[in-house]
């Protein structure tokens, strides 16, 4: 009779790869030493991966989500409301009573780096190998923090950090600083920078360099109001060998303060981009064809829904608006409040009035014991790999030994 | 037109008759019945329990080429629960033989869907003891390096 202990290795891994590791990781790790190894080799987490579906992560009320998304399942129930184009795999931080609220996160080579609401600590963490890093700050972080995490060319893990806090207009307060993993350090980075981008525009990683929404620096005397109608708005990438910003990349679209414009990667190698301005119920949605730190250039629209027609009058929030797309089906998942603003919704639209909304679904503890409204719900692309947080180099006469 | 049948043999030397076209869905058997047509298969290493499943599946999914257009005997839908219930209905040790069959036999969808059971089993149990338990696998670990694990993903943040 075969035990399972019995199967030559391509076969364990053959079954490993088709529980869901994500949500299952630790008990099968913590059968045997067999499994624990094999499910942390490099090679079996590319199998692993290539028999997923993408996986995005959401988070929602101060928790992330792992969720696998399912465009052809909601198709093939297009009148069934109830069938999302994602199912929810499980809460990644759900291991203990008091996980922590989540914030901001971003992922980059499956590998997050995380903040929690209190501004407290940044994190990076592989939720697919259990492994994380605590990042101390330079200067305390702030809520208005935007960061990105990302690489160089030699694979060096690198954390961008900045704020740009107009908001007090006597005393702005900027910080732009790079964070080396590999020397646990802050550098300030110098950057004259006559752009800005608004502490709720997220970027987002492709092939290591972050990329983010930005607009033309106006200067405010603080009085006055200023005309935002011409007001350039681009992309910036941000170049983790050279660090720095590169050129201003175009739009395909012009918009202005408060309207909804959101990034979404797609495969990892494109960018998609969404538009609605604040007037219009009109959304429209981007994607490149090439895009580089320095260069970019847009297929013609990718979708445009009048989305009036479908939901009634409806403007994403200015904040909200992450997205996911589907190339082959031509539909988009919008993340966003519903009317009110009370209840996380997931909107999808595609070409020929195809369309659904979906309630999120998640404990609504937070409005019920606290009463605050919480903040948009945000998805990210993700991808587990067993990439390792670069740990602190080792400085010393052991190393100068090994040399 | 009489159909081709091909003799397999298992490892207690009992002889199944089967249908080639069943048997060339085992890339294996396809192989060896253009080396050595008219010839006995012996299967040496399959007892006679395992090669009755294995042919049961492949029986269940020979495509009939009788020259009709919608030939198939089942659709793609009723073939998709047979096999759920064709998996569910062996116990643990067994599907681990039929799992080992169809790669040797190289069957592709066998294998497929003797790996997703096992994975499934291996999903739904509640902790790794009660997969152990399932699986009857031998905890090699230390109590620090189980804990270790545990404390992983514990309170990542």
């Amino acid at each position: 009779m075969t035990m399972i202990s019995d199967l030559p290795q391509d076969l364990v891994e053959n079954v490993l790869s088709r529980v869901p590791l994500m949500t299952s990781m630790r008990k099968v790790r913590s059968t045997c030493k067999r499994w624990n190894a094999l499910s942390r080799d490099p090679d079996f987490a590319k199998r692993f991966v290539k028999g997923l579906s993408t996986l995005i992560i959401m988070r929602s009320e101060f928790r992330l989500w792992l969720m696998r998304v399912d465009f052809q399942g909601s198709l093939n129930n297009k009148y069934d409301l109830d069938v999302a184009p994602y199912v929810k795999e499980g809460k990644l931080t759900s291991l203990n009573n008091s996980d922590p609220e989540i914030s901001k996160v971003f992922h980059c080579n499956g590998l997050l780096l995380c903040s929690t609401k209190d501004n407290r600590r940044l994190v990076v963490w592989n939720p697919y190998l259990g492994q994380t890093r605590r990042i101390k700050p330079r200067i305390a972080f702030h809520k208005r923090d935007l960061y990105a995490l990302g690489y160089d060319v030699n694979k060096n893990q690198k954390i961008l950090r900045f704020l740009d806090d107009n908001t007090t207009f006597r005393n702005p307060y900027f910080i732009y600083e790079i964070y080396d993993l590999k020397s646990s350090s802050w550098r300030v980075l110098d950057v004259n920078a006559d752009w800005e981008i608004d502490y709720y525009h997220r970027g987002l990683s492709l092939k290591g360099s972050a990329y983010f929404f930005a607009k033309e620096k106006m200067e405010w005397d603080g009085e006055e109001e200023i005309d935002v109608t011409d007001q350039e708005t681009f992309l910036l990438c941000f170049d983790f060998t050279r660090e720095r910003f590169g050129p201003r990349l175009p739009l395909p679209f012009h918009s202005h303060a408060e309207e909804t414009v959101a990034l979404s990667s797609v495969r990892e190698e494109q960018l998609a981009v969404l538009y609605q301005g604040d007037s219009s119920c009109l959304v429209e949605i981007w994607v490149t064809n090439r895009i580089e730190p320095n260069a970019v250039s847009w297929s013609k629209l990718f979708l445009s829904v009048d989305i009036e027609t479908l939901f009634g009058p409806h403007l994403f929030h200015f904040a909200g608006g992450s997205f996911i797309i589907d190339e082959e089906q031509k539909l988009a998942v919008i993340f966003d409040k519903d009317e009110e603003e009370m209840y996380n919704k997931a909107y999808l639209i595609g070409e020929n009035g195809c369309y659904k909304t979906l309630d999120l679904q998640e404990d609504t503890y937070h409005r019920a014991e606290t009463g605050e409204f919480t903040s948009m719900p945000l998805v990210c692309s993700y991808f587990p790999t067993s990439v390792k947080i670069q740990q602190r180099a080792r400085r010393g006469k052991r190393k100068e030994r090994d040399y | 037109m009489s159909k081709k049948m091909i003799v397999l043999k298992s490892s207690e030397g009992v002889s199944f008759v089967v249908e080639e076209a069943v048997a060339r869905q085992s890339k294996i058997i396809s192989f060896l019945v253009e080396e050595f047509p008219d010839r006995e298969l012996p299967l040496t290493n399959m007892t006679s329990e395992i090669l009755r499943k294995t042919i049961e599946y492949c029986k269940k999914h020979v495509v009939e080429d009788d020259g009709g257009g919608d030939s198939s005997s089942s659709s793609s839908g009723d073939l998709k629960e047979w096999d759920v219930k064709f998996v569910a209905e062996i116990d643990q040790p067994r599907l681990m033989d039929l799992l080992m069959a169809a790669n040797y036999l190289d069957i592709p969808s066998l294998l497929d869907v003797t790996c997703q059971k096992v994975a499934d089993t291996i999903a739904a149990c509640n902790d790794e003891k009660e997969i152990r338990a399932t699986f009857n696998i031998e905890n090699d670990f230390t109590e620090e390096e189980v804990e270790a694990i545990r404390m992983e993903n514990q309170y990542p943040i």
